[in-house]
């Protein structure tokens, strides 16, 4: 028996068995070679969520952000491209202005000046070092260093001498740390990797950034901040805890609202109108509801109950207000309140394909469009690339929805597929949107369209629907669905699109989300442990520091 | 609509529910047609149908030649129309208003005309038209005395209906602020209909019980107040399917029972309160032996009529006036006490004999909407999932 022990030891069958074990028995996370360091502006809800967090959330901002990129579906991969103009810069300026006036003036001043100086009037170098020092390392992400304390210390002195009192120079050292591209940007910064001989790494407060806003949608907290000061994010175990802490707070539920708020297209809102003459019911309360809803019903789903991504297409359950109660005509007792409403197994709205935020938000301004519709399944839900039509399509019979002729989007978009440069893409927009029709431009569920009766049935990759139910069923059965969920989210997580290297690890992210029952909570797990979402290497022109 | 006028103008519009009634019995009401499916509950057969009104001015028929001595007269045509010419020329000069009004505003010894309601007059101008909007309210087929009711003409519903009553319209019937001119609606009414828009008054109707939305012998119906604004669409309509919620001041909450006969609701005699915001001034109105018949409508909507008597003293509230600001909505103080005192046939009062309501109509247009009661609406949102963000 000892021999054969000591032969199992020799010949390494039980470090392979202790590797497998430690794998959860199944496949291993493919290795990849990183991606050159980089970095990303802030969102809008970022850097309003750092300031509240840091300096309180009754604190305003007092500028407008210039508006972000969408790049290949996401406005978060959009953000490592995307640099700032002068008036934008101008913006965030007179943000910086305003939230410093605030944190130093007198209603403030006690809670977040954590120095008395003896004399106002004047400047107080160790002070305004105090207090810039530790701003610096929670609007940084990290440490500062002592140059960039330097100038902002600098700055407070000689404001303060100027005009003669110390919170107002305060105010001046505050703003260049609001102003400084440290804070505006979360940009990577890497360091050799003592594990890897000629490799790199992220630096640990890097780390702690990633992993921050992806969770969170907000800066790192004291504790992960910690936590990336002593290392502990270099070591997988360690670095797991902080996961699990980070997935079980309150403030995961931010996290996954903005990355559906960013995956959903909901920006597109700001801009969202319609003909009151033809969609009197559309107005910015339901507007606003209509995003509340959906995100409502995805974070009670995906977080809440823990449940299965795809069920979000077939789910009947999900929350109102008194506006939205109006559209969906259906009775909603809270006045003020959110109430949760569970539609029956025989209203047509099952999914969130059936909800405002979906059939408002894809259609046109004063109609219906089975094939924005249809599109938007197809690139925001699926992944799928639908190219743009030509420049020289006749829309008139599509567009006119008084024609006597074709009384129903389908009899339009019948009669307009018959142009050969139209029909080819419309095959893979125009089944699934039409399954959507009964939902008028507004959202509002309709069964007949100029006194026709509405046909909801289609095809989708081969699945028959026949309702916008069924419809519903289809794409939560679709195995791009839930494959386009997790590859998105690695996207927006890692805030670019895969990098060649990465393709091994996307089929195998897919397979783990698959393998813990399409849970989005885990897929944000294995995203935020693996190797591959810190991987870094060297773009051979060793630059190891985001450069903004 | 005249109290509120009175009261806004003299800015003393204190919440009083005013009922002018004597205890007594009430006539019986009639029967009526349609189909309106909005709520569900308590199971598939019984349903719940709930309504929003949007209109609700006095029923006030319009014929050609209802009026012909002119429409009814404020105080200062009165006044010139008993001088002489000079006089009125001179009087209508803008040097002249201060005395002018001093003159016409006040009884001989100085006293405000709405003080002296019995201050002689010639009788209102009223309608001679024999057609009215309106129930037979009193049971009688001509109207005359009962133990409760006091004599009077009965008139003939436009669609041929016997033995109408509405003695309010023989009070406002020329009266061009209710009437209105030829093709417009009068300017009181439409403050009255503009005050549910404006979020100032919601009304509900709330019909219980419904098997079948077109013959049904047992439905319970409500008729509320609202406690939350109607709801308005981006060109400033009301929006149907609105969830609503009821007052929680039980005055204003109203049950009755009633039935469905081919689509027609109508209710069973019974006390209805309401109140009415005009332009931020509330008024209430204390509708006797009141009852509903509402067509339900296919598409959810319903109209019709809400009939009973109303308190003399709700009409005519020129005690608590001043002659000044009963001139805005153009009537006469005594004048009007007169008429209303002469017209009242509901309520008798067995000590005097005097009739202390006039019977009424009023047109009801309502929209599909979702009626909420308070202890519902109030609830925490403990369903929820997610903080207020």
């Amino acid at each position: 028996m000892q021999q054969r022990f000591a032969a199992l030891v020799v010949f390494g069958v039980l470090p392979l068995l202790g590797v497998l074990i430690l794998a959860g028995c199944g496949p291993s996370e493919p290795q990849t070679s990183g991606t050159p360091v980089g970095a990303q502006r802030l969102s809008a809800g970022q850097y309003r969520q750092m300031v509240s967090d840091i300096f309180g959330a009754d604190i305003k901002l007092g500028g407008r952000f210039e508006p972000g990129m969408r790049k290949n579906g996401l406005l978060a991969v959009g953000g490592s491209a995307v640099a700032m103009s002068p008036s934008g810069f101008e913006q965030y300026d007179t943000m910086a202005r305003t939230i410093a006036a605030q944190v130093v003036d007198e209603k403030h001043r006690d809670a977040l000046i954590p120095c008395k100086t003896a004399e106002t009037k004047k400047a107080d170098r160790a002070c305004a070092t105090t207090v810039l020092t530790k701003y610096a390392r929670l609007l940084f992400r990290r440490p500062a260093t002592d140059r960039e304390i330097a100038g902002p210390v600098a700055m407070a002195g000689e404001a303060a001498e100027a005009k003669g009192d110390f919170y107002t120079g305060l105010a001046y050292g505050l703003a260049e740390l609001l102003d400084s591209p440290n804070f505006i940007f979360r940009k990577d910064v890497a360091e050799p990797d003592p594990s890897a001989s000629g490799k790199l790494r992220l630096t640990g407060y890097s780390k702690a950034s990633r992993l921050s806003f992806f969770l969170w949608n907000a800066g790192p907290d004291d504790e992960l901040l910690r936590a990336a000061g002593a290392g502990e994010l270099d070591k997988k175990s360690d670095l797991a805890k902080q996961v699990d802490r980070m997935l079980t707070s309150p403030r995961l539920e931010s996290g996954v609202r903005a990355f559906f708020t960013d995956f959903l297209d909901f920006d597109q809102f700001d801009s969202l109108a319609k003909d009151a003459a033809i969609y009197p019911v559309f107005g910015q309360k339901v507007a606003h509801d209509a995003q509340e809803q959906t995100l409502r019903t995805a974070v009670d789903l995906l977080v809440t109950q823990k449940g299965d991504y795809r069920d979000l297409f077939t789910t009947r359950k999900t929350f109102l207000t008194r506006n939205l109660g109006v559209v969906y005509q259906v009775p909603v007792a809270a006045e003020k309140e959110w109430e949760a409403h569970e539609f029956p197994m025989d209203d047509p709205h099952a999914g969130v394909l059936t909800q405002l935020s979906f059939t408002e938000l894809h259609a046109h301004p004063g109609r219906s469009s089975s094939t924005l519709r249809g599109k938007a399944v197809r690139e925001i839900l699926l992944c799928q690339t639908v190219p743009s039509p030509p420049a020289n399509v006749n829309f008139t019979v599509v567009q006119d929805t008084s024609n006597p002729e074709f009384k129903t989007a389908r009899d339009r978009l019948t009669a307009h597929r018959t142009e050969a440069t139209c029909a080819g893409c419309h095959k893979i927009m125009d089944p699934i949107g039409l399954g959507l029709e009964n939902f008028d431009g507004a959202g509002q569920f309709r069964t007949t369209e100029n006194g026709a009766p509405i046909n909801a049935s289609g095809e989708i990759d081969g699945v028959k629907f026949t309702d916008t139910a069924s419809l519903g069923r289809a794409i939560h059965d679709n195995p791009s669905a839930a494959a386009c969920l997790a590859n998105s989210l690695y996207r927006y997580a890692a805030g670019r699109d895969f990098d060649p290297s990465e393709r091994e690890w996307q089929k195998w992210l897919g397979q783990q989300f698959a393998k813990n029952g399409y849970r989005f909570p885990d897929l944000m797990k294995t995203i935020a442990t693996s190797d591959a979402f810190y991987a870094v290497r060297d773009a051979g022109n060793g630059v190891r520091e985001a450069q903004r | 609509m005249v109290a509120i006028m009175l009261r806004a103008g003299l800015a003393c519009c204190a919440a009083i529910l005013t009922t002018g009634f004597y205890a007594g019995a009430s006539p019986v009401a009639n029967a009526a047609s349609a189909d309106a499916a909005v709520t569900e509950t308590g199971g598939a057969k019984a349903r719940t149908l709930g309504f929003a009104v949007t209109s609700f001015p006095y029923a006030l028929y319009k014929g050609a030649g209802d009026c012909p001595d002119g429409m009814a007269m404020a105080a200062k045509e009165i006044y010139l129309s008993a001088v002489f010419p000079a006089e009125r020329q001179r009087l209508t000069k803008p040097e002249s208003l201060k005395e002018f009004e001093q003159l016409a505003y006040h009884t001989k010894d100085g006293k405000d005309l709405c003080q002296a309601p019995d201050y002689p007059r010639a009788p209102q101008r009223t309608p001679q038209g024999k057609i009215s909007y309106g129930m037979n309210l009193d049971g009688t087929t001509d109207g005359s005395a009962t133990d409760t009711t006091c004599a009077h003409e009965k008139f003939t519903g436009p669609n041929g209906e016997a033995a109408v009553d509405n003695q309010t319209y023989r009070v406002l019937g020329c009266s061009s602020n209710y009437r209105g001119f030829p093709g417009e609606e009068g300017y009181l009414e439409s403050l009255r209909n503009a005050s549910f828009k404006d979020g100032g008054t919601t009304m509900l109707i709330e019909i219980m019980g419904v098997t079948n939305t077109q013959n049904d012998d047992n439905v319970t119906v409500g008729v509320y107040n609202g406690a939350t604004p109607m709801m308005i669409d981006a060109n400033g309509h009301m929006l149907p399917y609105a969830s609503l919620t009821v007052t929680s001041d039980e005055k204003f909450r109203a049950v009755a029972h009633g039935k469905i006969v081919n689509g027609v609701l109508t209710t069973t005699p019974t006390d209805i309160n309401l109140t009415y915001d005009f332009g931020g001034y509330p008024s209430y109105f204390h509708y006797k032996a009141a009852r509903l018949r509402l067509e339900l409508n296919p598409d959810g909507t319903a109209k019709g009529m809400l009939a009973g008597y109303v308190a003399a003293t709700d009409v005519d509230l020129t005690p608590h006036a001043k002659q000044e600001s009963a001139e805005m909505i153009g009537y006469d103080c005594p004048t009007f006490a007169q008429a209303v005192k002469r017209f009242a046939d509901g309520f008798k009062d067995p000590k005097t004999g005097q009739c202390t309501a006039l019977s009424t109509a009023f047109d009801i247009k309502a929209i599909p909407a979702f009626v909420i009661h308070p202890e519902d609406a109030h609830k925490t949102a403990a369903a929820a999932p997610v903080a207020a963000h």
